[in-house]
């Protein structure tokens, strides 16, 4: 009871402990509880026929021989899902995609029919047995061609249709066009700078490919006339809204639980046509369906990433003070518009390509086009198009240092944003909360003793017998995360808040649930230490639900990085409203009053004296047992929190490269990553997230791509070709920290681990072009495979 | 061995240990207790492979280094965890299953 303060600090295992986790116990024993573990009496499987071509008419579809095969109940087609007006859906960037193809194919590998079927076999052969005549159409691939007057127009129903959802289109392909800041300050800037750089960048076409595919159960009960459905889904309550809006079962009649997720990226927010097809098939059927995409579905039809082609400018004076950044993106967004934006911002979060520097005027525009490939656009861990932004400013910023003949750290520090300057608002509008990049990159500097690299690469530059060329990469990022408040973040309609219920139990301890959903990032462990701190209760019994619609309060899920800054908030508030009714039983039981009380880790106690005081599970009896006059029983408290702004992470990375000059093949030799959250709830965790996300920077940046041929037909769709780095290729990650907390937030932390995926990809572009750097090149795109850049060394004159 | 890759029938006579076989008597073995201090997962999806890997392994190289340990469990992919904990977790199981053979 009277144990000393650390002793007690540290039984809470709260916040800045680096608890081991509440969750690993079931995954470590083989007892995880993810969507293809549900079995249900009765449940039917579901197989989607998928197009072979690129572009086409479907002219007829014959499901006879596939009906006639023994197990196989249905076939469903766009036909089968016209009446119930369901053969279309919105999507979540205000276009509508097809469920199923309806007389065209916009992609290959598009969804034009489903089989169900009694078992995983019978649909297998159903969906071989379906007979699709098609009319192959010339295809779209090369956005640039796509908007040429005369190509051919891929969306004929937005045929005539000149206004889309972001405003006026250009011609029959054009999506939008997008721009932010100030373009007249910002080509006044160019035109009358002493020193300006141009270069062209692609941001190619990647997949986040988790390991665990998407799937769903669908279960409508007829009897009850309620649809329940567990679903790979980083946003479950979200779903829920969409698909009681789609069927018309209202929303307090649908269930959505998202269990286990093997890992999300970004790759389960959208809504697949194979979850709608599943939830009508169960409806029609009154049994429940199961749908699990394999491999090669995941990479050819969810959400990929990126494929941004930008162009990117910066203006400076001659001693390499930035004046102006101007950049114009032309956006492959493939078939549909499916990009998973807040409503208002169908380039995401672009608009932070200002990065970390003090930069006076600035433009954007970013025109979306259509193509013949599968939707999406903003996935694996990009902040909402904040991968984009800082490898655009960052690669600019090389670029302009380069020219100049300066140091790359040099000329990060001569424009850096001052920490005396925040709050700052950048050219673009965001309203940096805090950050003191200088600090962090002394720190990085230091750490590696930047100076000797740069003197050992002069060296072996000098060397014409060295084997390798040696490359340093730096990047100093700037994040913006945590969307979001909700006058400007919503999704289809929904303000971009999050919320946390506490109820804590008549003998100490306690339930919490929030609106967000884990897919690996241990909100199990990290929610209950915030709680634990901030009611002295230990984060070991403290219980944390999240993914079941029926029970957790309504929030926007899990993915840029905002569950921290939004939910995390929600959670502290929360606890606060509890931690406060608690001081008013506290003083009732010691019959003093609240002013004579403080707070001490796990206890209130009389201000001078040590012996009179209540801990919470004191607290939490009396509140059940005999709560004062004129107070509610009971010890819980739920709040919705709309953050007031977003929170900026930042973090400074640097990384060491040998390239083979024979053979291309590189080196990692080393990777230093100093990160900045604000506040750290669970070291450990934050480390095992980084090492994630820069191993998945790592494949990004090194090896991964998916492309298309001429046809469209898409390449590179399976793990024979999509690099995915064993424990062999990946490097060893060192990790360091600063904390500048957020002002703004409640615990003042900012949400963290898309940092490592956002940053480390530039860094990997850095390294390599810093290799060749003294032979004059700038730029060359990713990946940066053996083979890309050996062509490299070719072109160089170096490999032959 | 991968489930995807072998028939069932190649299995007979075979004896087939999963996941759910590590514990024993309401104890973790010490793969299990390992993967959980060093944190060596974070959705979890590939903890079962990885343990059976490590557990496999570790028989044949019991005590292996860093890159051996590498290579040993190249043939399982993990999305989260970028495999740093995944070496710390196997080469502290190895240390701990070669004391306890030591003890015994």
């Amino acid at each position: 009871m009277n144990a000393p303060l650390s002793e007690r600090e540290k039984a809470l295992m709260g916040m800045g402990e680096p608890r081991l986790r509440k969750e690993d116990a079931r995954f470590i024993q083989g007892k995880g509880n993810y969507v293809d573990d549900m079995k249900l009496h009765g449940m039917l499987h579901m197989d989607i026929v998928r197009a072979p071509v690129a572009h086409a008419r479907i002219k007829r579809i014959n499901k006879e021989a596939a009906l006639k095969i023994p197990g196989v109940i249905a076939v469903l087609t766009a036909d089968d899902l016209k009446p119930l007006k369901l053969h279309w859906m919105p999507t979540l960037a205000g276009d509508v995609q097809a469920v199923l193809a309806d007389e065209k194919v916009h992609f290959q590998m598009q969804e034009v029919a489903v089989v169900i079927g009694e078992d995983r076999y019978c649909t297998a052969d159903g969906v071989e047995a379906v007979e699709v005549e098609y009319e192959e159409l010339e295809a779209v691939i090369d956005p640039f061609e796509a908007l040429k007057p005369g190509a051919p127009v891929l969306r004929e129903d937005l045929v005539g249709k000149a206004e889309g959802a972001h405003g006026p289109r250009k011609s029959p392909n054009h999506i939008f066009n997008w721009q932010a800041g100030d373009k007249e300050a910002t080509d006044a800037a160019f035109a009358s700078a002493a020193v300006t750089v141009s270069q062209d960048m692609h941001y190619p076409r990647v997949h986040p490919c988790p390991l665990e595919t998407c799937g769903c159960v669908a279960s409508f009960d007829p009897v009850r006339g309620e649809l329940t459905t567990w679903i790979t889904s980083q946003a479950p309550h979200v779903v829920r809204t969409v698909v009681s809006m789609l069927s018309g079962i209202p929303e307090s009649k649908v269930r959505i639980i998202s269990p286990d997720i093997g890992g999300g990226f970004g790759n389960k927010v959208p809504i697949y046509p194979g979850y709608v097809c599943a939830i009508v098939a169960s409806i029609v059927l009154g049994r429940p369906v199961k749908w699990v995409e394999d491999r090669i579905e995941n990479l050819s039809s969810t959400g990929f990433a990126r494929d941004y082609h930008m162009t990117g400018e910066l203006a400076a004076t001659a001693d390499g003070k930035i004046l102006a950044l101007r950049t114009h993106v032309t956006a492959d967004h493939g078939a549909f518009d499916a990009c998973a934006d807040p409503t208002k911002f169908p380039a995401g979060m672009f608009h932070i390509c200002s990065g970390s520097y003090d930069i006076a005027a600035a433009h954007c525009s970013v025109d979306g086009v259509y193509t013949n490939k599968a939707p999406g656009g903003v996935a694996y861990r990009c902040s909402f198009r904040v991968t984009e932004a800082v490898y655009l400013v960052e690669r600019m910023v090389d670029v302009l240092a380069q020219k100049l003949g300066m140091d790359k750290a040099e000329i990060r520090s001569k424009n850096f944003i001052k920490r005396e300057q925040f709050p700052y608002k950048s050219a673009f509008g965001f309203e940096y909360d805090s950050g003191d990049y200088q600090t962090a990159l002394d720190k990085v500097l230091n750490a590696v003793d930047y100076k000797a690299l740069r003197a050992e690469q002069a060296e072996k530059r000098a060397d014409p017998d060295c084997p390798t060329l040696m490359g340093i990469g730096l990047v100093t990022f700037t994040e913006v995360v945590g969307a979001g408040p909700s006058k400007i973040c919503d999704i289809l309609g929904v303000g971009m808040f999050d919320s946390c219920e506490i109820r804590v139990h008549p003998t100490g301890s306690a339930i919490a649930r929030m609106g967000t959903i884990s897919q690996g990032q241990a909100h199990q462990t990290t929610y209950a230490q915030i709680i634990a701190t901030e009611l002295g209760i230990s984060s070991e019994i403290i219980q944390v639900e999240e993914g079941d619609t029926h029970t957790a309060p309504y929030g926007l899920g899990t993915y840029g990085s905002r569950s921290t800054p939004v939910a995390g908030a929600a959670i502290a508030m929360a606890a606060r409203k509890i931690h406060a009714k608690a001081k008013t039983i506290a003083a009732h039981l010691m019959e003093v009053s609240e002013a004579d009380l403080e707070w001490e880790i796990d206890r209130f106690k009389v201000k001078g004296n040590d012996a009179k005081f209540k801990t919470m599970t004191e607290i939490a009896w009396a509140a059940h047992h005999q709560p004062p006059a004129g107070l509610e029983p009971g010890l819980e408290a739920v709040h919705y929190y709309d953050p007031p702004n977003f929170t900026y992470p930042f973090g400074i990375y640097l990384c060491v490269v040998d390239i083979d000059k024979a053979t291309g093949e590189t080196k990692v030799r080393r990777f230093y990553a100093l990160d900045d959250c604000g506040t750290r709830i669970n070291p450990m965790v934050i480390e095992g997230q980084i090492h994630g996300g820069l191993t998945e920077g790592f494949a990004v940046a090194m090896g991964q791509l998916l492309s298309f041929d001429k046809q469209g037909n898409i390449q590179g769709n399976s793990l024979m070709d999509y690099f995915l780095p064993t424990a062999v290729e990946t490097p060893h990650w060192e990790t360091d920290y600063t904390v500048t907390p957020s002002p703004h937030h409640p615990i003042g932390a900012k949400g963290v681990a898309e940092s490592p995926h956002v940053g480390s990809i530039p860094t990997f572009t850095s390294a390599m072009v810093d290799a060749f750097a003294h032979l004059g090149v700038t730029h060359f795109n990713m990946p940066h495979t053996a083979y890309r850049v050996w062509q490299q060394l070719k072109l160089a004159g170096i490999a032959s | 061995m991968k489930a995807c890759t072998h028939l069932t029938v190649q299995c007979e006579g075979s004896d087939v240990k999963t996941v759910e076989s590590l514990a024993s008597g309401g104890a973790l073995h010490a793969i299990q207790d390992a993967f959980y201090k060093e944190h060596g997962l974070q959705c979890g999806f590939c903890t079962p492979g990885m343990l059976m890997r490590a557990y496999r392994f570790l028989q044949d190289n019991p005590n292996p280094t860093a890159e051996e340990v590498r290579h040993g469990m190249s043939g399982n992919l993990c999305r989260c965890t970028g495999y740093q904990n995944i070496v710390k977790a196997v080469l502290t199981a190895a240390k701990t299953l070669q004391q306890t053979a030591v003890a015994a």
